[in-house]
């Protein structure tokens, strides 16, 4: 999936992947498949690349020009590189993000971003890293009303909610 | 003074596993790995304090962004050790996390095999772990490969060197797979035969699994915990 994002973000055919010999996915993947390296270490294996049709990414915070500050830890800004459209939620919009990268935070480019919405508490119930947690409750009462069809009664109740504690 | 608390088997299974970290070289966790994680930190406190970690959504993971420095660093043959499980795992050290039943039409379909086909081929070592070892998830042959444990792969770095499960510990022989080494303390054959899906030799000098001495189980409820917090609140919570 890296590889597969990674060739999207740069408008590469495909990408070359390590593994996957001897395993099952090769039978049920027709988007991996098998070259001859043209520089002659033998086999190796290609997946296309991954385009979204469109990218939902929530950050820290942004600025006038689109500049995100997001999770250090994620891969997402990969999603966003490659997508056709890409729509960035932040917990707080500010004047001027003034590139201050902080150790603990991931520049995204503003070139990236098509829409740039203020929501806080947006990544909820999911967490936001160092802002709030994941809320297991709210997922697990998701997951039940899944299961019993019930989804639109739970949207309704989880939008009349204040949010992430 | 307190009583000695006496140690469970994810005790057991954090404190044999710390001693296959190794001084000097880096150990990676992956997702939902607590008690690998746990023995991370536990193998820093104790015998590898040079050892260097990268246990995933940790503060402390080593790298900018997600995975990608993790794996390319690990084709590039740096990662001496990685933990690895699966829904089902096989006498061949097969592990599964794509599907349970057919592919196609499966009766669970599970989350998928992240980095584990490229991991099991490029990590220099691998231990696989199985917190609940039934006949249904230590079988005979997984329903959909997911990572390879056997079979001559010629790209293949390194591969499956060991299974840990609450029950026992497994060597992996590189022509029958796994064959059983330890039995945990307080378990006998018999219980770990009627849970493993398929034929189990006895070795001839069947040996108990160490038992985490009590200044071990200090750490581990106390500095570990600790740590393993920032990670796997939940798990902690229990721990």
């Amino acid at each position: 999936m890296l590889a597969g994002l990674r060739a999207g973000a740069a408008g590469l055919p495909f990408a070359p992947i390590r593994g996957f010999v001897g395993s099952d996915y090769l039978s049920v993947r027709p988007d991996i498949k098998s070259v001859e390296d043209p520089f002659g270490t033998g086999r190796i294996l290609v997946v296309g690349p991954i385009n979204a049709d469109v990218c939902f990414l929530h950050g820290f915070c942004a600025d006038e020009n689109g500049d995100v500050l997001m999770d250090r830890l994620s891969d997402a800004d990969l999603v966003a590189k490659g997508a056709n459209l890409v729509i960035v939620s932040v917990e707080k919009k500010v004047p001027d993000l003034n590139r201050a990268r902080t150790g603990s935070m991931r520049f995204l480019s503003g070139l990236h971003v098509d829409y740039l919405v203020e929501a806080p508490g947006g990544a909820w119930p999911t967490a936001c890293p160092e802002k709030y947690g994941l809320d297991a409750d709210c997922i697990r009462s998701y997951l039940e009303a899944f299961k019993q069809g019930k989804f639109k009664e739970w949207l309704d109740s989880f939008l009349e909610k204040e949010g992430p504690k | 003074m307190s009583t000695p608390r006496t140690p469970d088997t994810v005790d057991i299974m954090i404190y044999a596993m710390s001693k296959e970290i190794k001084d000097n070289a880096i150990t990676a966790t992956g997702t939902l790995s607590p008690i690998p994680a746990s023995a991370c930190y536990l193998a820093k406190m104790t015998a590898s304090p040079k050892a260097h970690l990268a246990i995933l959504d940790s503060p402390d993971w080593p790298f900018e962004g997600e995975l990608e420095e993790l794996f390319n660093m690990m084709h590039r043959g740096k990662v001496d050790l990685f933990f690895l499980s699966g829904a089902q795992i096989d006498q061949q050290a097969n592990t599964n996390l794509v599907a349970i039943g057919p592919h196609d039409s499966p009766k669970v379909r599970l989350p998928g095999g992240a980095g584990s086909p490229m991991v099991y081929l490029y990590s220099s070592r691998v231990v696989l772990f199985l917190r609940h070892q039934t006949a249904r998830s230590l079988i005979k042959r997984v329903d959909f490969i997911t990572g390879p444990g056997m079979g001559d792969i010629p790209e293949r770095r390194g591969g499956p060197t060991r299974l840990y499960t609450d029950l026992a510990v497994f060597d992996f022989d590189p022509r029958q797979g796994l064959v059983l080494s330890t039995l945990n303390p307080g378990v006998d054959f018999e219980e770990v035969r009627n849970k493993t899906g398929f034929e189990l030799e006895r070795p001839a000098d069947l040996k108990v699994t160490e038992i985490p001495p009590p200044e071990i189980m200090e750490l581990i409820h106390g500095p570990v915990k600790e740590k393993v917090a920032a990670v796997y609140p939940l798990f902690a919570a229990d721990l």
